[in-house]
């Protein structure tokens, strides 16, 4: 988003229409907004009304420009009406209960809200998208798949497909594997997402089309289709590289490192990554994240004084919760050296950082899913 | 993409500050310029990762 979209020329007559608040969930200063607004995945886009203490409009997940534009636009109208129709003040309410990490009962009302939508209403595709997030935070992947099958019909050829197939299908993934409809649920999710896939009259994000390509592999390594996922792991690599050639600045190309390590990792190359990395890491000096990222390269290699080298200077910058990432995986690191007195140690530091964080970026949750890890190492 | 699980395209530390008048993490402030000024807030929640 910050690297392709909110640096848009076509935003600036949005500039003096809105109070713009950027908020880098990992700075302390955050936590206290954090507190109030949980925000379960980045980026989370919301439209906020101070005078009433409302949620406008709730967004999880990244946007194209138009879509933003138009993002923007409804905000507005619902921030400026006198009065909403009966589907505005369901999502509304909606809005604020997954904004306050309720999702239960927020999917609820996106549910009736979406019943209660007039034909032609702008909310229906983000209250279908917005719904099956909160189904799947919810963990019920059997209403989020069955929800995702009815909606697909209704938001095909829109921006909102691709969410909600990929949405579904990583849903119908989660079904229980006794369910006898799992087969045939993944089978049509699978299809509609191939679908949005391959039309190209629809413009999607760099993340939008990658996180397809992440679904679909998902199906393919559920059908045990060793062939058909190293096919698509492959194509998934040659789109993030072509995507990170196009790039037009640094910032642009280092946003694709993420999913370009994941891709050479799944591919068992992790020796690719390195030249990318270590251009950020010339491009970023005071960034954490590309010496994080060689960390999990080298620690794949087995060139673990390489992975510890840069595990340090990614230490060396790296701050609020995201420095719990970076322990763990210097943790695995020690583990596979075979250093375990280094790697318990490693995790144990990681639990007391945990705890020494501020409310809002404190998670009792991942404390315990640390002291677990700990518990499971070897003495 | 909507699932939390499928990590999103990371975001790096380029500014938009050229296009949009961005305050950066100080939602006490924002809410009173909204106030005052009778607008609505955008925030844009992101991680440098």
């Amino acid at each position: 988003m910050r690297a392709y979209v909110l640096t848009d020329a076509s935003l600036e007559r949005y500039a003096g229409r809105f109070v713009w608040l950027s908020l880098n969930t990992e700075d302390a200063k955050s936590a206290s907004f954090l507190k109030k607004y949980p925000i379960p995945a980045l980026p989370t886009l919301l439209v906020l009304d101070a005078k009433r203490d409302a949620v406008t409009m709730r967004y999880v997940g990244g946007a194209t420009v138009p879509q933003l534009r138009k993002m923007l636009d409804d905000a507005e109208k619902t921030y400026r009406a006198k009065s909403l129709s009966s589907a505005d003040q369901l999502l509304a309410r909606a809005n604020a209960l997954a904004s306050a990490g309720k999702d239960a009962e927020a999917a609820k009302l996106f549910d009736q809200a979406l019943g209660n939508a007039p034909k032609g209403w702008n909310g229906y595709g983000r209250t279908a998208e917005s719904l099956l997030f909160s189904l799947s935070m919810a963990r019920d992947a059997e209403r989020c798949t069955t929800r995702a099958l009815d909606l697909y019909p209704r938001v095909k050829g829109t921006s909102s497909a691709a969410g909600v197939a990929a949405s579904g299908l990583s849903c119908a993934i989660e079904v229980d594997e006794k369910n006898p409809k799992r087969a045939q649920w993944i089978a049509t999710l699978e299809k509609d997402t191939r679908e949005v896939f391959d039309d190209h009259t629809l413009t999607l994000s760099g993340d939008d089309r990658s996180g397809l390509y992440m679904s679909l592999i998902d199906a393919r390594d559920d059908a045990k289709d060793e062939a058909g996922a190293k096919k698509l792991r492959g194509e998934w690599a040659a789109f993030l590289e072509k995507s990170a050639a196009a790039a037009k600045t640094a910032e642009q190309r280092a946003v694709y490192d993420s999913h370009r390590l994941a891709a050479y990792l799944d591919l068992g190359t992790p020796e690719k990554a390195i030249p990318m990395l270590e251009q950020s890491q010339r491009d970023f000096p005071d960034d954490y994240n590309p010496p994080a990222r060689l960390a999990l390269a080298y620690n794949a290699m087995k060139e673990y004084d390489k992975a510890l080298a840069a595990s340090d200077r990614a230490l060396a910058r790296v701050y609020g919760p995201r420095k719990l990432v970076v322990l763990t995986a210097r943790a695995d690191i020690y583990t596979a050296k075979g250093d375990t007195a280094a790697a318990r140690a490693t995790m144990q530091q990681a639990i007391d950082y945990a705890k020494s964080l501020p409310e809002g970026q404190r998670s009792d949750g991942r404390i315990a899913s640390l002291e677990k890890r700990l518990a499971a190492m070897k003495q | 993409m909507l699932m939390a699980a499928a990590v999103l395209l990371a975001s790096v530390a380029a500014h938009a500050k050229e296009v949009l008048p961005f305050i950066e993490n100080d939602y006490a402030t924002a809410v009173s310029r909204a106030k005052t000024k009778n607008l609505p807030i955008f925030v844009e929640a992101w991680a440098p990762w």
